[in-house]
């Protein structure tokens, strides 16, 4: 032992004799983990090799850094926001086509041509983006109180003026009808509605069920049908089926690990292969966000918007940006620059993150048309939490404030933004604390 | 094992071993903002995992690699969450000073081991404070018995070296 050793294992000692649990760390660590899979959730655009990544928890690997993919930082994160974005020619994307003519962009992290400027004080006006809060169901100028103990934890559009109802994280959903009153409980993991509320499926153990807007089951895709295992891998390791998007009676659903989709016809029961793995689908124009396998030695993540009918590849973006919903009419795209794993070539020169919580894309063409939550962005610390965006050109923004409350604001493409619903506190004062509004996922 | 069951299991492993677990984070990551971070994101992995875990011979040892890993990661500082003046999961009491090492000393010693790279800081931690063997610590770093060697040696003679700065 060197003569420094006792003195080291002294020093040591005595550190970490100072250190006390002073809260229920069990419990702490159960709600990260809840808030780490509301990110999973939150950002279905994940490259095929990315998830493959993980697909194979073998012992110690799986948890190791680099075997995780690249999550967005999601609703309840307190994130140590960007302090800088790196020096970047103008322009928000560059064109450069490629031996196949797919169209290829480059989001390099150059300042979006828009900054949101987040607004302050009460509520000035309305969305058209329901959301629930507290109990309460907002639709326009109309309210419906849930009833029982629903506080809501994620909501859907229904046909005949249902919802479609989670708890929290309670793996639990409720149809709800138009007067708040529970009609059906279905168990499940996640859900997906199309864009009219006509079908939603709910996702359990990999497999999917079809339900019509009353709650009615129409239909069964077991996950014992999807063969979604890679070769040498378990099929006990397989997640099954994925529902990323429906169209229509069409269930746009990935397969596991094999980097392959299917499309699910609720109403005949047919079912085709699909070639490459959407991640999100656009109802309004038949289109679907791909993601693209890194190329080998490559960190770059890249996503293709491609025509559900066709195949046709109508652009390629390549840059740090996990998408995260189309608008109602399809005309854009919602992504954060927010992502857990990055690897350090996709960060700026300071090693912060190269967009903000927020950026629109408009789908046409693949130009970054706007953008929240960078470091270089107005509005005090501010930042953008959960989003959707309607048919009518505005976003409606989940904003987080410096002092942790939560508000809702309508922004407009031209980065106005107004308050809808006021300043409100998460449910507990942790960083894993549940936000209060929950904005419809139709 | 249900998910009632899961929680429990893993909430009566957390109480057994937080305090062990909550001195490993701040001694590697060596602030309390930082401790507390890597702290409930390693257990979330754990319990992401649980069911493979409760079944390893040694979980401590998973656990271990998890923090180590976690506080290895690169990009974590950009997405650390901070907790709220009530919100905190730790407390950190000044130490009382190290019998026959007086307070400068000591003070310094523990500077000089935070400013060490972290995995040479890794390694000193896991071989003096847990008293780990070098396989152990291997184990736990994911590198071969000579890297652990190699690091502990370095990070060693850093110290030595800078101590001996500090009182020439």
């Amino acid at each position: 032992m060197n003569p420094i050793d006792p003195g080291l294992k002294q020093v040591l000692d005595e550190r970490g004799e100072g250190v006390r649990v002073v809260a229920d760390l069990a419990e702490r660590a159960i709600a990260r983990d809840r808030s780490n899979r509301r990110r999973e959730l939150g950002g279905t655009a994940l490259v095929a090799g990315l998830v493959l990544a993980v697909a194979v928890p073998a012992g110690w690997s799986a948890v190791r850094p680099t075997g995780d993919r690249p999550l967005p930082v999601g609703p309840s994160a307190s994130t140590t926001a960007p302090t800088g974005r790196p020096s970047a020619p103008t322009g928000s994307a560059s064109s450069a086509p490629t031996p196949t003519s797919i169209p290829t962009l480059t989001a390099d992290g150059a300042p979006a041509p828009v900054m949101v400027r987040f607004a302050t004080g009460g509520p000035t006006g309305t969305t058209t983006v329901p959301y629930v809060a507290d109990g309460v169901i907002y639709d326009g100028t109309r309210q419906v109180a849930l009833t029982g103990k629903l506080t809501g934890g994620s909501l859907a559009r229904l046909g005949g003026g249902g919802w479609l109802v989670a708890q929290g994280e309670t793996g639990v959903y409720y149809v709800v009808d138009s007067t708040g009153a529970n009609t059906v409980r279905l168990d499940g993991e996640s859900s997906t509605v199309n864009a009219d509320g006509s079908v939603f499926v709910i996702e359990s153990r990999g497999s999917l069920t079809a339900y019509d807007a009353a709650g009615a089951r129409i239909g069964r895709l077991d996950a014992t049908t999807c063969d979604c295992t890679p070769d040498g891998v378990s099929d006990a390791e397989s997640p099954g089926y994925d529902a990323v998007g429906i169209v229509g009676p069409v269930v746009y659903a990935s397969r596991g690990f094999t980097g392959s989709s299917v499309a699910w016809d609720v109403a005949t029961g047919t079912r085709r292969a699909v070639a490459g793995s959407p991640t999100l689908v656009d109802a309004a124009r038949g289109t679907a966000l791909v993601g693209v396998a890194p190329r080998p030695g490559s960190k770059q993540v890249c996503n293709e918007l491609t025509d559900l009918t066709s195949g046709r590849t109508i652009w390629r973006l390549c840059g740090p940006l996990v998408f995260r919903a189309f608008s109602t009419d399809g005309a854009y795209l919602l992504a954060t620059g927010y992502i857990d794993g990055l690897d350090d070539s996709q960060l700026g020169p300071d090693r912060t993150f190269r967009y903000g919580g927020l950026v629109v894309v408009r789908t046409s063409d693949g130009a970054v048309v706007m953008e929240a939550g960078s470091s270089s962005a107005p509005g005090g610390g501010a930042s953008p939490v959960s989003y959707r965006m309607g048919g009518d050109g505005t976003v409606t923004v989940q904003v987080g404030a410096t002092t942790g409350d939560r508000s809702l604001q309508r922004c407009t493409l031209d980065g106005e933004c107004i308050v809808v619903a006021p300043g409100r506190a998460r449910d507990t004062d942790i960083p894993e604390g549940e936000d209060p509004y929950f904005l419809a996922d139709n | 094992m249900d998910d009632a069951e899961r929680r429990a299991d893993f909430t009566a492993y957390v109480r057994a071993r937080e305090q062990s677990l909550a001195r490993l984070a701040y001694l590697l990551s060596g602030d309390r903002d930082a401790a507390e971070d890597l702290l409930q994101n390693a257990l979330a992995k754990v319990y992401r995992h649980w069911d493979r875990v409760r079944g390893a011979e040694l979980p401590d040892a998973y656990v271990r690699r998890v923090m180590v890993n976690e506080n290895n990661s690169r990009w974590r500082g950009l997405l650390r969450r901070h907790e709220s003046p009530s919100s905190h999961v730790l407390e950190v009491l000044d130490p009382p000073g190290a019998p026959g090492l007086d307070s400068a000393t000591s003070i310094d010693l523990w500077h000089h081991v935070q400013s060490l790279p972290r995995q040479q800081r890794a390694a000193v931690v896991l071989r003096y404070y847990e008293d780990l063997t070098e396989a152990q610590t291997a184990e736990v770093l994911g590198c071969s018995i000579g890297t652990v060697k190699s690091h502990t040696s370095r990070a060693i003679s850093a110290l030595r070296s800078r101590m001996s700065e500090a009182t020439a």
